[in-house]
Order: C-alpha cells, then structure tokens, then sequence
C-alpha cells in the first residue's frame, strides 16, 4: 500500500515538473543563441554543460563556437560572418577593448546576480564609464609555486613558507634547497609568461598599487615620464630575477624548455619552485602527487614588514560579455540567463571550478576544488594577501607581452642587460599610438 | 551581328568561364581590394564603419624599424630556402628519374613531408631540435648539440631554414623530375656518344633543358618563402627574443595582438608589392635563358 502511494506520489511530482517546464516552455519564444568560448581543450564537458542549461531553460538553444589556437582572431571571423556569438567568455582586455559592441549588464533586466560577485566587476568597467560589460569567470592566483614534499624534506614538516618574506630569506631558502641537492628554482622562458606575468604584472603593481596606481604608472611611461632605471621597484624586480635566473634548472639553455616540461619537473619533485600560476590545473591533473603543491609570496625586498613581501598576485583573467552588436533584443536577453547561469549556477560553477581548476569570486561557491594551487590562492584570497593586478591586465596595450616578453627572454639568456631591457620597454611605450 | 554559331560559341565560353571568374573575384580579387582598402583605415576588426586616414599606416610602416628588420630576416631566410630546396629538389629529382630500384617508393617516401601540413610538421621538428638532437648532444658530449639550436637567434634561423626546405624540396622534386623525364632521350643519348661524361651531360644536356621547371621553382620557392606564416608559428614563434620573427608573422601579430588592423594591411601591401617585383624579375630572366625546341 505504502509502495503504490509513493510511486503514485513521484509520478504526480515528475507530472507537476514536466507540466511546469512545459508552462514555462510556453511563456517564451524559443530563442537560438550561441556561446564563444576561449577555455580551449574542454569542448565535450562544454557541450554537456549547455546540454544542462538547455534542459533547465527549454526554450533557448545553444550552438557552441569552440575556440582554436588564435582565440581573437576565430571570435573576429565570427563577427565578419555576421555571427557574432551571443556570449563571450573572453580575456577581460579583449572585453574592454570591444565593449562598444557589449552590453552594460548593469542594463540587463534583473542584474541581481551581480549582488553574489564578491570582486572583479570593477575590471570590466572602463576609465570613467560605470557600465559593466562583463560578469568575471574566474579568479587566479599566481606567484612561487613550491613543492611541499622538498621544502618538507629540506626544512621540515613545520616548515611555514610564510617566513620566507625577504630577498635574504629567500636566497637563503634556495641556497638550504641547493644544499639538499635538489635544484631550487626553474624559470619558465615563454614570452607570455615573462612578459605578461613576471614582468607586467609585478611592475605594474607597484607595492600594493591599487587600480589608479597601474594606471598612473602607464601613463606615466607613455608620456615618458617614468625612468625605469631609476625606479626602484623595477630594480628589485630585476635584482630578484637575477637570482632566479642564476639558479634556474636551464640556465645552460633557459629558453628550451617548455610549460609542461617545466611543471613535470616541479610535480615530480626535481626542482624545488617555478614562478607560474594556479591556471595549470589542466596540464598537471595527471601528475602524480600534485596535492604536494602549493603557492608562496615572492619577497621583493628586504623589508619584512613590507605588506608586499607576503602577498601573491592576483587576476580576474576572463569574462562571460553579451554582444549586443548582431543579436536580437530577445537573444540578448537569454545570452544574459546563459551568462549569469554559466558564472553563477551550480552547475556553472562545478564547470569552472572541478574541471578547469579555477578559483571564483562568488559568494554561493559550494564546488569543491581539486587543484591544489587554487586552494592556495583561495587562502590567500581570504587572508586579503593577493595584489590584484587585474587593471595591468584589462588596460595595457594588448601587445606588451608580445613586444616585451621578448626582451626578458634576452635578458634570461644574457644577450641583454638591465640598462639595454629598461631602455626597450621605455621606447615600447614611447612608440605607442 | 552575332550570328547563331557564335552566340553558342559565346555560351559555352561563359558556361566554362563565370564559375571560375565568380570563385576568382570573390576568393581572391574582392578580398585583395579589400585588403587595401582596409590599409588606408583605422579599423577595430568588427565594425563596418571605417575613419578614413590615408596614408597614415603606411607611413607609419616605413618608420617602424621593426618592419624592416622582419623584412630582412625575410629576405635572409628566403634566400636560404630558394637555395636550400631547390638544389635538394633538383638532386632528388635527378636520381628518381635515373635508373634507381625501388624509386617509386622512394618518390612518395620523399613526398610525404610536403603532405603533413606545416603546424604539425614545426611541433614535430620543434621537439626534435629541443629534446631529440639536445639529448644526443648531452649523451655523446657534443657541445653544439647540448643546446638546443632553437634558443639561439643564429640556429633558430638555420632550424628555419632547414624544416621548410625539407618540406618544400618534396614538392619541388615531383616538378623537377617532370622536367627531367621530358628531357628527349636521344639528346642525352648523342651527348654520351660525343663522349660527354654524366657531370657534363648534367650541366650541358639536362640541366638547359629544364630551365622551365627551374623557373616555376624559382617562383613557387621565392612566393611561399616570402609567405611563410605556419612553420614559422609553429617552431620558432619568432623566438627566441623576436629574432625569426618574419614578415607574415608580423603581420598576424599587429592584426590579432596589437589590434592594429590598417597597419597590418598596410605591411601586407607593401609585402605584396615587394614580393611581386621579385617575383616578375625572376620568371624574366629565367625564362629568358630557356631553351627552346
């Protein structure tokens, strides 16, 4: 008797949800959108997460653009074919510079979503303009990635990485590592990492520079205002590439190797650090003993009181846009649930954060992070020890690591010098339009 | 007045001709007018309003260093690759013509290079120079080949260098040994029997005989070497530092890194112009020398 009853009662319950989908259903046109995404080499478990989203929103259907090697210029194409995607997830520079043809989601018919973004909106706004045109998709931490199991091998299990906060103590963390015989650093030579990361990110930060400070410093090297050799931030930059330099793995030929090669050596304990960030979930997943690494501050300078010395950087690297340029007024509207959906939902967020390995900004994450470097910068994130340099990111010229990574690589392999590398980054931005 | 016959004639020469004028102008011309168009403009790569600033991007092109410096390599590596394959293609195309057992097997063995397309091919290469020669270098203690040759400017353009010749000399090799294939037997024949030893049947018999497939090499080389964009990306990426950044490179990074669309136009413009003017000189004064039966 009890059995008929419940299964009468979960048949009328699975009527009742169909009926209200299929009410639901009717309310709305059916809308065909599509969804352009620069998270290259998860295209299947990106089908699935739209399938998902199609089947709680029955009326709007997606195509996925997946991206190829050259992420702006696929999305371009899109454009010249008059098919703009409805939603974007893309670098948050590209939204910015593209924001004419996005829509200020402060506009979007309810835009309480943005009550559950804890930071990052503020980067997808433009000098002087309070729209926003983008919902941030993830937040990443990056800095000295470090093996626990050498450094616990080396110092010991108590051993608090926090208490390498000056450049002594970090020469001296190397030298105990070296002692060990294990290598105690590898610097990864990719133009992009260099340029982008080491050197942009760092010098436009400053020591705890806040979004008016990145800005200033900008501008400042645009009008020439900004001598880089007499600036002593650069210089403590530079005094501490040099240590990483000198003890990097492949100094014998520091700009053969590669990301994965470079992340191999570190997971598998035959180099002690690297400095990278937390984005590499999907390349070292396979690893073994990968919950053996971590992330630690980058001491600058001497000063153990420097609030710098203790901090990571951080970034809000993408967005989710809505292209308000080739779609319709009704397409618009269901790229905004799609947006909010995949930055928001559970569903969204189990994407971001147990496939891709992502941190998020948000206050209603219950996803459970796998990789090991985002939960590092997690804590850092909730002890307010992350320098966030998203506005270098969103503002600079889109080249600059293009055009200065380069000439860090010069200098990692010693065919340049500080005075000749200070000098080129200056006529960059001298030669600016 | 168009008789009868002659509207036929009319007919079958626009049935067999507008497919091919309609797939040439909108493949080929309109885009190339576009192109131009585009390299008198400011332009964001999105919108379909243009400003209009004339001659601006090419007059910001001619003072980029940079630009002239990409060019130069250009021209060294093509010089290099022009060189490079079509003396391997000749050589190739010499000994599958000659009376090689297997050389049939040997032809599409040799061929497959050309098949593979470039991306692939400069990863592959890419972690031959980086681990393969590198690890037989560190084993056998050769210190040339410790390092990889990609980490330094000079190798890394000879690395250049030498991938796209291997995979060009595949296809120029099919189209010398036409050449040599065509060469009349009685000809070669005569010489030997005049006493001409093979050194001097090469270079007195053959080697005037295919001087028109020396100069559709001459050409094809000198166009795709001028051109090359997917070796390029795909080994070197312009490094290391930028220096194998070459000119098509360049002018993929300014369109989709810089954003700066009518600059990259107009770079491609000039690369056009340059390329066209080499390349008419050349099929001149190769084809002058031909010979003719």
């Amino acid at each position: 008797m009890f059995k008929k009853l419940f299964a009468v009662l979960t048949a009328l319950a699975m009527l009742l949800s169909l009926t209200a989908v299929f009410a639901e259903s009717a309310e709305h046109e059916p809308v065909t959108i599509s969804y352009y995404s620069t998270q290259a080499g998860v295209d299947d478990e990106t089908v699935a997460t739209l399938a998902k989203f199609m089947e709680q929103y029955p009326w709007i259907t997606v195509n996925y653009y997946p991206c190829g090697d050259d992420q702006l210029a696929a999305w371009l194409a899109l454009y010249s074919a008059k098919t703009a995607p409805t939603v974007s997830l893309l670098d948050c520079g590209q939204i910015l510079n593209y924001s004419d043809y996005m829509m200020d989601l402060t506009k979007a018919e309810d835009p309480s979503f943005f009550d559950h973004v804890l930071s990052g909106t503020e980067f997808f706004q433009k000098e002087g303009d309070e729209a926003i045109y983008g919902i941030p998709g993830s937040y990443q931490g990056f800095s000295l990635l470090y093996n626990k199991t050498i450094v616990k091998a080396v110092f010991g299990e108590d051993f608090d990485v926090d208490t390498v906060n000056t450049v002594d103590k970090l020469v001296e963390f190397f030298d105990k590592i070296e002692a060990a015989g294990y290598p105690s650093t590898v610097v990864f030579s990719a133009d992009w990492a260099l340029g982008a990361h080491y050197l942009g990110c760092q010098l436009f930060s400053e020591w705890l520079g806040d979004k008016e400070t990145q800005r200033k410093i900008m501008a400042d090297l645009k009008e020439g205002n900004y001598n880089l050799m007499e600036n002593e931030h650069f210089n403590n930059l530079m005094n501490v590439f040099d240590i990483l330099k000198e003890r990097n793995i492949n100094k014998a030929d520091p700009l053969a190797d590669t990301q994965e090669g470079d992340l191999e050596l570190l997971s598998h304990g035959k180099v002690a650090t690297m400095f990278q960030g937390d984005w590499n979930w999907l390349a070292i997943r396979n690893f073994e003993n990968i919950d053996e690494l971590g992330i630690m501050q980058l001491p600058l300078t001497n000063d153990a009181d420097d609030p710098r010395n203790s901090m990571i950087l951080g970034s809000c690297p993408k967005g989710y846009a809505v292209d308000i340029y080739q779609n319709t007024p009704e397409q618009q509207a269901a790229g905004v649930l799609l947006a909010q959906w995949l930055a928001l939902s559970p569903e969204g967020e189990d994407f971001m954060v147990r496939l891709i390995g992502s941190t998020l900004p948000f206050d209603n994450v219950t996803a459970v992070n796998e990789n090991p470097l985002a939960v590092s910068t997690q804590e850092y994130l909730n002890e307010g020890r992350i320098l966030d340099c998203s506005t270098y990111l969103c503002e600079a010229p889109t080249d600059f690591w293009l055009v200065c990574g380069p000439f860090m690589q010069a200098y990692l392999a010693g065919q340049s010098d500080r005075a000749t590398l200070a000098q080129e980054i200056q006529d960059y931005f001298a030669d600016l339009d | 007045m168009v008789t009868r016959r002659g509207w036929d004639t009319w007919k079958l020469i626009l049935l067999f001709f507008c497919p091919a004028l309609f797939v040439w102008l909108t493949a080929m011309v309109i885009p190339f007018l576009y192109g131009i168009f585009i390299s008198f403009t400011k332009w964001d790569g999105i919108a379909t309003e243009y400003t209009l600033i004339g001659f601006a991007n090419y007059v910001k092109v001619f003072n980029t260093s940079k630009f002239w410096l990409s060019l130069q390599r250009t021209g060294i590596y093509t010089i290099g690759t022009v060189v490079l394959s079509n003396v391997m293609g000749l050589i190739l195309g010499l000994l599958l013509t000659s009376s090689l057992k297997g050389r049939n097997a040997f032809r599409t063995a040799i061929y497959v290079p050309n098949v593979v397309g470039g991306v692939a091919m400069g990863y592959i290469w890419q972690y031959i120079f980086s681990y393969g020669f590198t690890r037989i270098g560190q084993s056998m203690g050769i210190p040339g080949l410790s390092t990889s040759m990609l980490s330094d400017p000079t190798g890394a353009m000879v690395a250049l260098v030498l991938v796209s010749s291997w995979q060009l000399s595949a296809y120029l090799m099919i189209i010398y040994v036409a050449g040599f294939t065509n060469v009349p037997a009685e000809l070669v024949e005569a010489a030997r029997v005049d006493g001409a030893t093979s050194w001097g049947v090469f270079r007195n018999v053959r080697l005037p005989m295919i001087r028109p497939s020396i100069t559709i090499c001459l050409f094809l080389a000198i166009v795709r070497s001028f051109m090359v964009f997917d070796v390029n990306l795909s080994l070197t990426d312009g490094g290391p530092f930028n220096s194998t950044e070459l000119i098509a490179l360049r002018i993929y990074n300014t369109a989709f890194v810089s954003l700066k669309f009518g600059n990259a136009q107009a770079q491609a413009v000039i690369l056009f112009i340059i390329v066209a003017i080499i390349s008419v000189l050349q099929a001149y004064f190769t084809q002058k020398r031909e010979v003719q039966m």
